[in-house]
C-alpha cells in the first residue's frame, strides 16, 4: 500500500526552525499523524504553529535581554559621535588615508568595524555582569558562541552595506551631516530613519551575542517530580 | 500562595490523566479535540506540558523509536502530585464559583 507522506518542505521547516525538549516527539507526532491520513494542509498548520510558538517562546524567555538590547541600542547614536570626534580630533583618520592603497582603505574599515563590534561586546559583558541572575547561570562557551554569531551577522550586514554602496548609483543622494554641529543630547533623541536603522541593528546584535545564555537560563532544571495515578483524584 | 490552573492546562492534566500510559503527543491532541469539538494544534499541547514539566505538574520519559514515526520517539507524559494537588484546588475553586451562581446550579450536576 502507498503510505502517504509529508511534504518534505515542511518537516525541513519544523527540525531546523524550531529548538526545544519536545521538538522529536513533534515531528514523530505530525509524522504518525500524517501516515495516518491526515491532509498536507493540516500538517503545514501544524509545523508553522509550533514554528510560530517555538519562536514566541524563545523570544518571551528573553525578553529582560531583548528590553536590555533595545535600551542599550538606545545609546548607538551617541556611540558613534564619540567615535566620530575621536577619530577626526585625533587626526587618526589623517594618518590612515596617508598609508598607501589598500592598507588605508582597509585600516578604515577596520575602525568602523571595531566601533560597532565594540559596542556590541560592552554591552553583552555589560549584561553578564549586572544581571543578578546572569553570574549563576553564565557558561563563557554560550556566551562565546553569542558573541561569534553576532560578529557573523555583523560582518555579513557591513559586506552587503558596502555592495550596496559601491553599485549605488549616482542619482541616490546621501545624507552628509557636520559632526562638529551635533551634540550628544542631539543625536540621543534623534528618531529619524538611520539612526533609528543603527539603533535596531546594535538591538539585534546584543540579542545575538545574548542569546545562547538565555537558552541556558530558560532550559528545564526540574526537579524529579513522582508521577501519580488518576484514580486518586 | 494557591496558585490555580488555567482553561487549557487543566484540560490537557485531565486529558493526561485519562489515557493513562498513553499520553503523548497524538492522544492528547486528539482527546482534547474530542471534547472541546475543533481542532488542537499539536505545538501547543507541547509548548504547554513544557511549560507545565518546568513547573513541576508534569513529568515525561521517551519511548522507544518506531519506523512508523520516522525512529523518532514518542514523550510520555504523566501528572506528578503537584500536578494533582494542583488540578483538586481548581477543581474546588470552580465548584464553589459555579454554585454562587443559583441558575446554573443544576447544570453542573
Amino acid at each position: 500500500m502507498h503510505r502517504r507522506e509529508p511534504p518534505p518542505q515542511a518537516t525541513w521547516m519544523l527540525e531546523h526552525l524550531t529548538t526545544g525538549a519536545c521538538d522529536e516527539a513533534l515531528a514523530g507526532d505530525l509524522l504518525e499523524e500524517s501516515r495516518a491520513g491526515r491532509s498536507h494542509i493540516w500538517y503545514w498548520r501544524q509545523v508553522l504553529s509550533a514554528i510560530l510558538l517555538n519562536w514566541g517562546q524563545a523570544l518571551w524567555r528573553r525578553r529582560m535581554v531583548l528590553l536590555f538590547a533595545a535600551m542599550w541600542g538606545l545609546l548607538t547614536p551617541a556611540w558613534q559621535l564619540l567615535w566620530t570626534r575621536g577619530f577626526f580630533e585625533g587626526d587618526l583618520v589623517g594618518h590612515l588615508w596617508r598609508l598607501l592603497w589598500p592598507w588605508s582603505w582597509i585600516c578604515v574599515a577596520l575602525v568602523s568595524i571595531v566601533e560597532s563590534l565594540l559596542l556590541v561586546w560592552l554591552g553583552a559583558t555589560l549584561y553578564v555582569t549586572v544581571d543578578p541572575f546572569g553570574l549563576k547561570w553564565v557558561r563563557v562557551r554560550q556566551l562565546l558562541k553569542g558573541i561569534c554569531w553576532s560578529t557573523a551577522l555583523y560582518l555579513l550586514t557591513w559586506v552587503g552595506e558596502l555592495a550596496s554602496a559601491v553599485h549605488r548609483t549616482p542619482k541616490v543622494t546621501v545624507r552628509v551631516l557636520d559632526w562638529r554641529a551635533l551634540t550628544l543630547f542631539g543625536v540621543s533623541v534623534d528618531f529619524t530613519f538611520w539612526p533609528v536603522v543603527s539603533r535596531i541593528e546594535t538591538l539585534v546584535l546584543v540579542a545575538c551575542a545574548l542569546w545562547f545564555l538565555s537558552a541556558e537560563c530558560a532550559s528545564r532544571g526540574t526537579s524529579p517530580q513522582t508521577p501519580t495515578e488518576a484514580s486518586s483524584i | 500562595m494557591a496558585s490555580y490552573l488555567g482553561e487549557f492546562e487543566l484540560m490537557l492534566l485531565l486529558a493526561v490523566l485519562h489515557l493513562g500510559d498513553e499520553a503523548y503527543g497524538v492522544p492528547i491532541s486528539r482527546e482534547l479535540e474530542k471534547h472541546r469539538g475543533r481542532s488542537v494544534s499539536v505545538g501547543s499541547v507541547y509548548a504547554a506540558l513544557e511549560r507545565m514539566e518546568g513547573k513541576g505538574l508534569v513529568v515525561s520519559n521517551l519511548g522507544d523509536p518506531t519506523p512508523e514515526r520516522g525512529g523518532k520517539a514518542k514523550r510520555y507524559f504523566r501528572v506528578t502530585r503537584e500536578g494533582l494537588r494542583q488540578i483538586r484546588e481548581t477543581k474546588q475553586v470552580l465548584t464553589k464559583l459555579w454554585q454562587q451562581i443559583p441558575s446554573l446550579k443544576t447544570d453542573i450536576g
